[in-house]
């Protein structure tokens, strides 16, 4: 485990420590993608997050918006991570807001933004009392918990995105109305409940499929790679964070029990068609397939009620595929809407 | 070209060879290069929005609202994507509207466009029924030559979408350098995109493109331009049509059951000598694709 893990150019840096015998370690994931990587404590619980801020222009004022990645099920905040940074790096390169017809009443954008990538309870670098609690409730008091910590006032502006699980997440969290900040924007990367619920069945073999340890990162990589990923520096940065180390077997595990999760997939994903159309600010559904949309959400696009991204080129995992396309869908959602 | 049996192919539910779809399509544009962005049409006319591929509802459409060329028809836009026979609706459609020049006419939505129709269905859809992506060219590049609006005599505007804060009149429309592909903002866009809303002024659209407008804006336009009614399609509505706006404006939307499943009706306005308008409502055809073709959803992975 000493040795380097990323071996491209520019790629992430690697553990530098060695892990204690005795319990299983993580390996230390890689935080070239995100500047600070800090712990955010809510009650007894440890919550793992990733940093960065990006500024449109040389001044860095108040006006900011958080921008939240919440990760899938099974994933971490590394999921998010090359995404995140094709992002940043687009915001930072913006061309002049589009001109907008004189008769169009609408706010400045902000000034800068900070993306923040949060571990959920149960994955990643994030320790809770109950590791094993992923009921829906639960998961949205936790992200609703670490971002009151990080926001500076009820004003503060945030714009959720989350993918799958985290679109679970971000949208019982919108549609909640949290009052520690204001939800400005909400991005659901292909999660729709009409459809999540019809595949119970088939992503319970799709977990009981998976290889339940890895010789090495590197092994669970190349397996990923075989399996639907498609995009090498996404599946360098996100697998090994979904590992840990078990000295004792000297063998590689999954961080999540996906199999714990089970008995929860109804909490996550029951009313989640109405509650994304419940919250009213500005809505992107991001999918894989436009055969994704369940009868409700169907009618509601079909009345121009949100923005919908169908990206027909990638699987599930979209913003590890195409994190470039993903990113562009976001940064041009928030240019459209001045979050 | 004997339209005559190439209206007959189609009606049969079986689709034009390519080489017949090309000398549609030349033929099409042809004819749409010499066609004003506003056209004038005379009452009584039978108005239809959204079809959306859904062949068989379109056959019922013309049982219901008459046969050609005893009813004169205008189509609003959205002939293709998401139901599974968007190339012979939209071909049934060419066909007609050179058959019966002074009988049919038929506007541009959103969807006729190459960017749409690539992301949901229309270009699958060739490529499944031509085994390439010839037949797509050719519709998609006679999609840039359909005007955008149209004028029922000089009093109701028809238009896909709605009203844009580009354009204050009918002359402004008629200004546009509409032969291209739907561009992403602007005038053009916003005539495909915009929706009626509540609120008063002009909002951004939740959609992403086009803006909201308010009853403020739609009485304005009509004033200044001496109208009754704007008429437009573009929104699933569940009755098939939907007055807004204190009667300014009219929503029609005519694919049933949209996408097989949404559950609502279609309709058609008939707007007789006299511009009153009246509503002809109309359920799926039994012949509809609804539980033979419709697509079983694909168990997914959704963690």
């Amino acid at each position: 485990m000493d040795r380097l893990l990323f071996k491209r150019p520019g790629a992430p840096p690697m553990a530098p420590k060695k892990p204690a015998k005795e319990e299983l370690n993580h390996i230390v994931q890689p935080n070239a993608y995100f500047k600070d990587e800090r712990i955010v404590q809510v009650n007894d619980n440890k919550f793992s997050i990733y940093s960065s801020t990006v500024q449109k222009n040389e001044e860095l004022g108040e006006d900011h918006t958080l921008l939240v990645f919440l990760h899938g099920g099974g994933l971490t905040s590394m999921s998010w991570a090359v995404c995140a940074q094709e992002l940043r790096s687009m915001i930072s390169s913006r061309p002049p807001p589009p001109v907008l017809h004189s008769k169009v009443k609408i706010n400045t954008g902000p000034n800068s933004y900070q993306t923040v990538a949060i571990d959920l309870r149960g994955h990643g670098k994030t320790t809770t009392t109950d590791d094993s609690d992923f009921n829906i409730d639960t998961l949205v008091a936790d992200v609703n918990g670490v971002i009151s910590q990080i926001v500076s006032s009820p004003e503060s502006r945030v714009v959720l995105i989350g993918h799958s699980l985290g679109g679970c997440v971000a949208t019982k969290l919108a549609a909640s109305k949290p009052t520690s900040f204001k939800v400005t924007g909400l991005v659901v990367v292909d999660v729709v409940e009409g459809t999540a619920v019809l595949s119970f069945e088939n992503m319970k073999q799709v977990i009981n499929n998976r290889p339940n340890k890895f010789t090495t990162p590197e092994q669970a990589i190349a397996w990923s790679l075989k399996n639907g990923q498609n995009n090498v520096e996404s599946a360098q940065v996100s697998i090994p964070s979904q590992l840990m180390y078990d000295p004792n077997n000297q063998t590689h595990v999954w961080r999540t029990n996906l199999n714990d999760t089970v008995e929860h997939w109804p909490s996550w994903y029951k009313g989640l068609s109405n509650q994304f159309l419940s919250y009213h600010g500005p809505r992107l559904l991001l999918l894989a397939s436009t055969n994704r949309l369940d009868t409700e959400l169907m009618i509601a696009q079909m009345q121009g009620q949100f923005q919908m991204k169908v990206l027909n080129s990638t699987g599930h995992f979209m913003q590890e595929d195409e994190p470039g396309q993903i990113a562009k869908v976001i940064d041009t959602f928030l240019r459209t809407f001045s979050i | 070209m004997d339209l005559d049996k190439l209206i007959e192919q189609l009606y049969n539910g079986n689709h034009l060879a390519e080489a017949d779809v090309k000398k549609v399509c030349d033929m099409a544009k042809e004819y749409f290069s010499q066609v004003p962005n506003v056209l004038s049409i005379a009452a009584p006319v039978t108005v239809c929005g959204d079809i959306h591929g859904q062949f068989f509802d379109l056959i019922e459409l013309f049982r219901i609202g008459g046969k050609l060329p005893n009813t004169n028809y205008l189509f609003m836009g959205d002939y293709v994507d998401r139901g599974y026979h968007s190339v012979e609706v939209v071909t049934l459609l060419l066909c007609l509207k050179l058959r019966y020049k002074n009988r049919v006419n038929i506007l541009r939505g959103n969807h006729e466009s190459r960017q749409i129709t690539q992301v949901y269905g229309f270009y699958d859809e060739c490529l499944r029924k031509y085994g390439g992506e010839n037949v797509w060219k050719m519709l998609t590049d006679v999609f840039d030559y359909l005007p955008l609006a149209a004028l029922i005599d000089d009093q109701i505007l028809c238009v896909h979408g709605g009203l844009s804060p580009s354009i204050d009149s009918l002359h402004n429309i008629r200004a546009l350098e509409r032969v291209q592909e739907i561009p992403l903002d602007g005038a053009m866009c916003d005539l495909m995109w915009s929706d009626p809303d509540e609120r008063n002024g002009w909002g951004l659209s939740p959609r992403g493109a086009g803006y909201t407008f308010g009853q403020d804006i739609s009485e304005q336009f009509i004033h200044n331009n001496e109208l009754t009614v704007v008429a437009r399609a573009h929104q699933l509505v569940m009755e098939g049509y939907n007055w807004s706006h204190t009667g300014n404006v009219v929503t029609i939307f005519t694919a049933p059951n949209y996408c097989y499943r949404c559950g609502n009706k279609a309709a058609i306005m008939e707007v007789d000598d006299l511009l009153g308008c009246s509503f002809l409502q109309f359920d799926p055809a039994p012949r509809s694709e609804n539980s033979s073709q419709a697509k079983k959803v694909m168990p997914e992975y959704f963690l």
